[in-house]
């Protein structure tokens, strides 16, 4: 099965195909705000340098996020798109997931994976896996002075591996982790983790996997403050 | 949803419509509050025109709020454009381009349209072009919707454009952006933007417009009391401002011992729309006399107004101008006007790559100097 990935929720993003996990292609670029105008290019390129063509991918995997607002609308909405145009199956793959699943492969004796990612505001977005796959902290989003607070009650006297997304959060997670890692979602893990996730679905489920149905995970809600006559 | 009347007769000839050459398009638009996508062809027929309004949405914030319509429109972006493409009669393989607004707009809003919109072209390999939000506006009252007969302008035209986030006078000599030529415009709020905020200082709710409208009929501006500003009433100038106007209106009601009620509130809704009214009625008209093209069109939401539809036909009937007056489905946000206006790019010759981004000023040219406030 052939996947084509997309991730545009981080300052860094690209595009991805892989086959049975063999990464094809995988072209990331770094231009926070130029997801919407590079990401065709990125494809574009991609393409040629898999040298598969349009008609050969069979699942659209694109991260929902969390991360930039507008970033993972870009690639989301682009993916919709692109999979109601190619008539394939669609499927958000969790940002933090992606990173986490990375971690699983790269350290497997490991017990637990912290995966974090710039949520501004001095706030990160963070999510805890374990070994199994099992979100024992599903995404959040948290001071990052408060990292201490949300990581030690899960692994306990355990170490975990994190990664986060810019050199300025390693410092928070250092102290929880055996390895801190400073990587964005990649593209191909991004592709990686969506395979396996419809692979694991039976038919029925995977019908319903619909770029209608897929939308960004924001964890924050809109800035916005209700009228005094509708606030609850 | 409505089909054309020559539905059948193309399909019957279909998939290659070889006898009379017609060039279809799927227009997609979001770049406010609204998500719209439409299927029409170069000669103007609309074959279907599907709006996902998201006022409910931002109702209770009194205004459009940014980020929940980006959100909306990202969820909504992928019913919306199957619905219109179901309700065409088509299907996707019979379009033969994607047009997308680009401009001017909200940005993140723009970026779901536009993202979507490059998705399909490229997974279709279909032509792609972008159009000025304000370049469709224009052009909508040139649609053919099902069942209507309404006469068509000819170019050129005088087109009052004037909506919640716009407030212009255009020449248009023909549909290309380097064809329409700005006359004037408000150098702050748009005329919608003040009956918005009107409406919220009044306690009418969101949208405020309609609400305005319904009570200014009922009013009489003469009993309100009060003398509200219009904005440079200069008569050799056609540019406009609407921002001291409803500031007038705000000192008014904080001037008053309680807020105005029942027919003191509908007087009040009277002088003001009356004062809105007349500044884009004598500025339209006398643009047409200088121009000497004897033809206005009204286009954008606030051309929905009753009280600016009746004065400026009075207006236009003692001046013998030809007045077009698209129907509502044309004059709010809607998908049809800007597959039209893609498809008239197309036919052109016209594509853009898909590295097209969004912007949120227009690409028309603009005379009017630029106030503090928006345009």
């Amino acid at each position: 099965m052939i996947v084509l990935s997309i991730t545009t929720s981080a300052a860094s993003g690209g595009v991805a195909l892989v086959q049975n996990d063999t990464v094809l292609a995988e072209i990331a670029h770094v231009d926070p705000r130029g997801h919407a105008e590079h990401l065709f290019d990125l494809i574009d390129r991609a393409f040629t340098k898999a040298n598969v063509t349009r008609g050969d991918v069979q699942l659209i995997a694109v991260d929902i996020g969390p991360g930039s607002f507008t970033g993972a609308r870009i690639g989301v909405a682009a993916a919709k798109g692109i999979a109601l145009g190619l008539g394939v199956h669609m499927i958000g793959v969790v940002s933090l997931a992606a990173m986490a699943a990375r971690l699983r492969s790269e350290f497997p004796s490991q017990p637990f994976f912290a995966a974090a990612i710039d949520a501004r505001k001095n706030e990160l977005y963070l999510s805890i896996e374990d070994q199994e796959g099992a979100v024992r902290t599903p995404p959040c989003h948290i001071a990052y002075t408060s990292i201490a607070e949300h990581i030690t009650p899960v692994i306990g006297n355990t170490s975990c591996v994190s990664i986060v997304d810019t050199a300025e959060h390693r410092a928070f997670a250092a102290p929880f982790a055996s390895t801190a890692l400073v990587e964005p979602p990649s593209p191909s893990w991004i592709a990686k983790l969506g395979a396996a996730q419809f692979l694991s679905l039976n038919n029925a489920d995977r019908a319903a996997l619909d770029p209608g149905n897929v939308v960004p995970l924001y964890v924050r809600p809109p800035d916005a403050v209700p009228l005094p006559a509708f606030a609850p | 949803m409505r089909r054309h009347p020559c539905f059948r007769a193309l399909t019957a000839h279909s998939p290659k419509r070889l006898k009379s050459p017609l060039m279809l398009v799927l227009g997609i638009e979001t770049s406010c509050d609204e998500t719209a996508a439409a299927v029409v062809s170069d000669s103007g027929d609309v074959y279907s025109d599907v709006v996902r309004s998201q006022i409910a949405s931002h109702a209770p914030y009194g205004g459009v709020v940014p980020e929940i319509a980006s959100r909306d429109h990202a969820r909504a972006v992928v019913p919306v454009v199957r619905e219109a493409i179901a309700a065409s009669g088509f299907t996707l393989a019979q379009i033969d381009g994607i047009a997308v607004t680009s401009r001017p707009g909200l940005s993140g809003a723009l970026l779901v349209g536009l993202s979507a919109a490059k998705g399909l072209a490229w997974a279709t390999q279909k032509p792609f072009v972008t159009v000025d939000h304000l370049v469709g506006h224009l052009l909508a009252v040139l649609l053919q919707r099902p069942g209507s007969s309404a006469p068509r302008p000819e170019y050129p035209f005088i087109a009052l454009l004037v909506s919640g986030g716009h407030t212009a006078i255009y020449r248009v000599n023909g549909p290309e952006l380097s064809l329409v030529h700005e006359i004037g415009a408000t150098r702050d709020d748009a005329a919608g933007e003040a009956f918005d905020k009107v409406a919220k200082l009044l306690g009418l709710g969101y949208p405020g417009g309609p609400q305005i409208d319904r009570l200014a009929a009922i009013g009489n501006a003469a009993r309100a009391g009060v003398t509200l500003p219009r904005g440079i009433a200069d008569h050799r100038s056609f540019e406009m401002s609407f921002s001291g106007l409803k500031s007038a209106v705000a000192r008014h009601v904080a001037s008053l011992p309680s807020p105005p009620q029942d027919q003191a509130l509908a007087d009040l809704c009277a002088a003001f729309q009356a004062t809105i009214v007349e500044t884009l009625v004598s500025k339209t008209v006398r643009a047409a006399a200088r121009e000497e093209v004897p033809r206005i069109v009204l286009a954008g939401g606030v051309a929905a107004n009753k009280g600016l539809r009746a004065r400026m036909a009075e207006v236009c009937t003692r001046r013998e101008l030809a007045l077009f007056v698209p129907p509502f489905s044309s004059c709010t946000d809607n998908a049809a006007m800007i597959a039209y206006a893609g498809a008239l790019r197309l036919s052109r010759g016209e594509t853009d790559t898909l590295s097209e981004g969004p912007a949120t000023k227009t690409a028309l040219l603009r005379v009017t100097r630029k106030g503090g406030g928006k345009r």
